[in-house]
């Protein structure tokens, strides 16, 4: 067997800062953000902030169909308006060289820089402008005819699997298949069957969740600059890495030859890990031109160009036996894809890991379809997968539970998932305080009392638990090392220390945790650690912002690279002093064998003796990450996906109005496992976004399409997502303790915390209503429209009505070559 | 998003901004906090702007007044902000601030004013159902010398008001006489999100008692129509009765039927005439509890 990198890194962690010894990490107010200032005074420069002198502006043209064939482009009208600088089509891009991620999967990339013959959403992207400002780009790309013949779109993902929907990407293979199926993912377990056949219960349910957006408040964009035969280029990525390998792809260039800066980003969610034509399009322009060129664009194009979480329709049958231990899981998850694949393919394997958590289930029967659509491309988003899951199955969870008269919390205890249990299909857990969060949850909404709010009375309270993965390698890899994390830190024999970091903080603050990891390691003032950031010429290799990777990888690359640094320092002084490298002590910067006076310099001194005697030679150290998964994650999903599962449970207090159907969030507590929190603020921060999310996705958020497949409503006046007054109290529970594998003891925080939010909710409103509601968003309107027809008619159970018998008539799985 | 280029003038009076409103007339538009039309003109839905006369540099134009025995004279450009926070308005007429409120974001409410909100004339504008229903009544400047106009005849249409073009008529003030004893009114708002959404129905009560029994009363429902409607046939079931949940309910009823909503991506018609039936009876009810001794 080969070596683990545990194995490898052995020797830097004898001088790793024991626990009891940090001053930093887990203590609630010892530091604040390092990006605090700019942040709160406006200064921070972020893409549409870059501004370069002679500037030009690029602007997009979009189909407004959903499907349809381009007949031709004319730009006879645009390039008379003066100040335009050129134009653009796909025929201006090398033709194979579509866009997609991760690159693991290059041959499913789909999406062509601009469209070159066939356009497959409102919105795609089909010829692009450049002028001298913004304002002439705007007016001429308004002028450019694009002569189109109208296809039948294929708007709903059932209709899409059928043999003779109208095919989306490839032609139909005639063999009984509809090529619309853009992945399906099968996850099998023991034997489902006999636990079936067993069972003392049995149910079967279907449930359905909404397509919506990230709405991160900063819209996609790119600067890009062409000089000397290399672009720069400027961007709101999730991965400068991931994007500067498709912006070179895209091109048809080396690598070598792209720069990719990330400056601040404002929010991603997972909506800003692919690359799309306003990256592309700019990089051509500058080439063509000689001048930088900008492209931001407006919020309706985020909302249809961009990228929306998968809607999910699910069948769920679940096995139990009497006294409510799962024995089995019958699920079918159909995930409409939209036009493309990008960072969408991992959504299938995910939503199936996520549907047993955080539960233990031995016998499972799943699987996953993803068929494309006419809809805007679905991808990544925050709790990816594992909200609209943890919608569905913990409903489920509630539903089982009132049908065997057991109380829901103690259904979730007995099922709950235990430190260090493996999974059937490989998953191997560490740490795991799944039930005190729990429990932490229902003893703070008063659970024991809940009869105090009779089921129908418009008040009620909801619990639901949920696990995530804590640093995923799939799906960047073919070996796991496609997703891993490398840093490198310097040691400045003028006292502060320079850490080079492909983290990529898109606002959830890991520029703060990597210095902090630094600081306290080498025992410097936070202000002591500088950090160059995500820029593909500085930094090493790092695959993003996603999979709740961040902290977790990039933490232990980090800690990793200060060890190994430290380690040198510390060998050497070692060697002067006659002790062990772990005798040492660095600590206010100073470097010390503790209560030996004679044996304690300064941090500069401690430095500056090391390069004296390695002529000149600076302290560096070199760390990287990666969680060593088999590929059979990704091919039989049998394996372990994570090195660690972060833990959450969630508990809501709702007020429904029965006459509106407007939801009050009255009260709200989350439980959190996420290891060792180390900045608790951003902790609690991640928790109260996470909320914001849940709620948002279980009340308020939906896009909606006419049936040309139109955004009916692509801005934030009409895509209406919570704001802070909707918000209720919120009071975190963090129940950890430090896991083995992550960066001083971290789990992640702050994806798979969205994930319980809206099934505690909607249980919430079911017991506060006295009915059971399966379909999101549970808006006022919705919400009316279920209790009156309960007034007129006694009927309890809504939504997801027609999915029974679009299931049944379901084509089966393809065979898997 | 970038503005299209339009001429800007500051006028430096209510005749100079009157002038230049007759003489651009169709192109030209009048801004007080410009919240609502900076925003369509980058949003393209507002075309044909070739001039904007801001009227912010006029004096005299910014007062909040509570005169007794007469109301509140709110200035053209006195923000919503000062509406809503201001002791006086929260004392004499809780409802008007619960209206300025109301409007969009904290922001918003910092530049934007009632007038503007009311020469917008956005059928779910959040101050014009309580502005009628309190019998408020707009002055104007015109080169005719103005006029006043009860804010119930102002609206002729989604974004059309009586307010004369051609001849520069500019909104001066709105006054919303007091509320007298046994008087109350109340505004509520229904939306989807407390801050930052368009009202999907908005209904305002004035309510004046005999004792026990209605003397008069005005209902206003909004967004349910091209402009704010009254609601007659509930005000007509409502006078001279004594108010019950059940009377309440009928008057709910009918208010629903009287309005004509339409289906939106923001609602539904049936949902917006149900919940015109549920605010209206919310509506006078808190009229009658807020109503002055």
């Amino acid at each position: 067997m080969a070596m683990k990198s545990k194995e490898y890194y052995a020797e830097i962690e004898s001088v790793y800062k024991k626990p009891e010894d940090y001053e930093l990490a887990g203590k609630g107010n010892a530091y604040v953000r390092v990006d605090a200032e700019a942040k709160v005074t406006g200064r921070g420069i972020y893409t549409a902030d870059v501004d370069l002198p002679g500037m030009y502006y690029c602007k997009l043209v979009h189909s407004p169909y959903a499907h349809a064939l381009i007949k031709s482009i004319d730009f006879t009208e645009a390039l008379k308006v003066p100040g335009v600088k050129g134009v653009l089509t796909g025929k201006d891009f090398p033709e194979g060289h579509n866009l997609g991620n991760p690159e693991a999967f290059k041959e499913l990339a789909d999406k062509e820089p601009l469209c070159r013959e066939k356009v497959r959403m409102v919105g795609d992207e089909v010829a692009a402008v450049c002028a001298t400002t913004e304002e002439i780009a705007e007016e001429a790309a308004a002028l450019v005819k694009v002569e189109y013949e109208p296809l039948e779109p294929v708007l709903n993902p059932f209709d899409a699997m059928e043999v003779d929907a109208p095919a989306v990407h490839y032609p139909n293979a005639g063999d009984g298949t509809s090529s619309n199926l853009s992945i399906f993912t099968v996850m099998n377990a023991g034997d489902p069957d006999k636990s079936f056949a067993e069972a003392y219960y049995t149910d079967k349910h279907h449930y359905r969740t909404q397509e919506m957006v990230h709405a991160a408040i900063e819209p996609h964009g790119a600067v890009a600059k062409y000089e000397n035969g290399e672009w720069t280029v400027w961007t709101t990525t999730q991965g400068a890495y991931v994007s500067r390998y498709w912006i070179a792809w895209g091109l048809g260039v080396p690598e070598s030859q792209v720069r990719l800066i990330k400056p601040m980003v404002g929010g991603g969610f997972g909506g800003k890990l692919d690359v799309f034509a306003h990256e592309l399009c700019p990089c051509k322009f500058a080439q063509m031109t000689g001048h930088p060129v900008k492209c931001i664009l407006e919020r309706d194009e985020v909302f249809m160009c961009t990228r929306t979480r998968h809607p999910i329709s699910f069948e769920i049958e679940a096995a139990v036996s009497k006294e409510g231990k799962l024995l089995a899981k019958r699920c079918k998850h159909i995930l409409d894809g939209g036009a493309y694949g990008g960072s969408g393919i991992a959504a299938n394997t995910l939503s199936l890991i996520c549907a047993t958590f955080p539960y233990k289930v031995e016998n499972l029967d799943m699987h996953a379809r993803r068929p494309y659509t006419n809809h805007p491309a679905s991808g990544a988003m925050r709790g990816y997968s594992a909200c609209q899951v943890h919608f569905a199955h913990e409903i489920h969870m509630d539903e089982i539970a009132n049908d065997l008269g057991m109380d829901p919390l103690e259904i979730r205890r007995i099922n709950g998932i235990t430190p260090y249990y493996t999974g059937p299909t490989g998953l191997e857990f560490t740490s795991c305080k799944f039930d005190e969060c729990l429990v932490a949850c229902a003893e703070a909404i008063d659970w024991e009392h809940r009869d105090k709010y009779p089921i129908g009375s418009g008040e009620a309270v909801g619990l639901s638990g949920s696990g995530f993965m804590s640093g995923t390698g799939f799906p960047v890899l073919v070996t796991p090392h496609y997703c891993s994390s490398s840093t490198v830190v310097r040691l400045n024999r003028e006292g502060y220390a320079v850490v080079f970091s492909g983290a990529n903080d898109i606002g959830q603050g890991c520029d703060t945790v990597m210095t902090m990891i630094v600081a306290e390691e080498l025992g410097l003032r936070m202000d002591e650690v500088k950090l160059i950031q995500s820029d593909t010429t500085a930094t090493p290799w790092d695959a993003g912002s996603f999979g709740s990777r961040v902290t977790f990888l990039g933490g232990n690359a980090c800690r990793r690279a200060v060890g190994d640094a430290k380690l040198k320092l510390l060998s050497h002084w070692a060697e002067e002093w006659g002790c062990k490298p772990s005798d040492i002590k660095m600590k206010d910067h100073r470097v010390f064998i503790e209560g030996d006076a004679e044996k304690n310099i300064s941090y500069n001194e401690a430095c500056f003796g090391y390069e004296e005697k390695n002529f000149g030679r600076c302290v560096a150290g070199v760390g990287s990450f990666a969680h060593e998964g088999d590929k059979d994650i990704y091919v039989k999903n049998v394996g372990n996906y994570a090195t660690a599962y972060s833990f959450s449970a969630s508990a809501a207090k709702v007020k429904v109005d029965m006459e509106t159907g407007a939801v009050d969030l009255q009260d709200f507590v989350f439980g959190h496992d996420c290891g060792r929190p180390l900045n608790i603020r951003a902790v609690e921060g991640q928790i109260e976004g996470s909320v914001l999310l849940g709620f948002g996705f279980s009340c308020y958020e939906e896009c909606i399409y006419d049936e040309n497949g139109k955004h009916m409503n692509p801005s934030f006046r009409d895509y209406r997502f919570p704001t802070a007054l909707d918000m209720p109290p919120i009071k975190t529970v963090i129940c950890s303790e430090h896991d083995p594998e992550g960066p001083m003891g971290a789990k992640e925080a702050g994806e798979g915390s969205t994930a319980p939010v809206g099934s505690a909710i909607g249980n919430a409103i079911n017991y506060a209503t006295g009915l059971t509601l399966r379909e999101l968003p549970i808006t006022p309107e919705r919400l009316w429209r279920a209790l009156k027809e309960h007034e007129k008619t006694g009927k309890t159970e809504f939504g997801a009505e027609d999915l029974n018998e679009r299931f049944a008539k379901m084509p089966p799985l393809p065979k898997r070559d | 998003m970038t503005l299209p280029k339009f001429d800007y003038i500051a006028a430096g009076s209510l005749e100079e901004a009157s002038g230049l409103a007759s003489q651009h007339a169709e192109n030209a538009m009048l801004m007080a906090g410009g919240t609502d039309i900076i925003v369509l003109m980058k949003d393209r839905a507002l075309t044909d702007v070739k001039t904007v006369i801001d009227l912010k540099k006029i004096p005299d134009l910014e007062k909040l007044e509570f005169v007794e025995g007469d109301g509140l004279h709110v200035g053209a450009l006195t923000k919503l902000f000062a509406i809503q926070t201001s002791s006086v308005v929260k004392e004499k007429m809780p409802a008007v601030a619960d209206a300025a409120h109301y409007v969009a974001s904290a922001q918003v409410r910092r530049k934007g004013t009632m007038a503007g909100n009311i020469c917008n004339a956005s059928p779910s504008a959040d101050t014009a159902p309580i502005l009628i229903s309190m019998g408020a009544v707009v002055k104007t400047y015109s080169k005719d010398g103005g006029r006043e106009i009860p804010v119930g005849e102002f609206f002729t249409g989604v974004k059309k008001t009586v307010l004369e073009k051609e001849k520069g008529e500019i909104v001066t003030e709105i006054v919303i006489p007091e509320l007298k004893s046994q008087e109350g009114s109340a505004y509520f708002k229904h939306s989807v999100r407390k801050a930052m959404d368009l009202a999907i129905i908005g209904v305002a009560a004035w309510i004046k008692m005999d004792g026990k029994k209605v003397a008069d009363c005005r209902i206003t429902m909004g967004g349910v129509g091209i402009t704010p409607l009254r609601a007659f046939n509930a005000e007509k079931l409502l006078k001279g009765q004594e108010i019950t949940e059940d009377l309440l309910e009928k008057a709910g009823v009918a208010a629903s039927q009287e309005c004509s909503p339409i289906s939106d991506v923001r609602a539904s018609a049936e949902y917006r005439a149900d919940m015109v039936r549920v605010y209206t009876k919310r509506a006078v009810k808190k009229a009658l509890e807020t109503m002055k001794a």
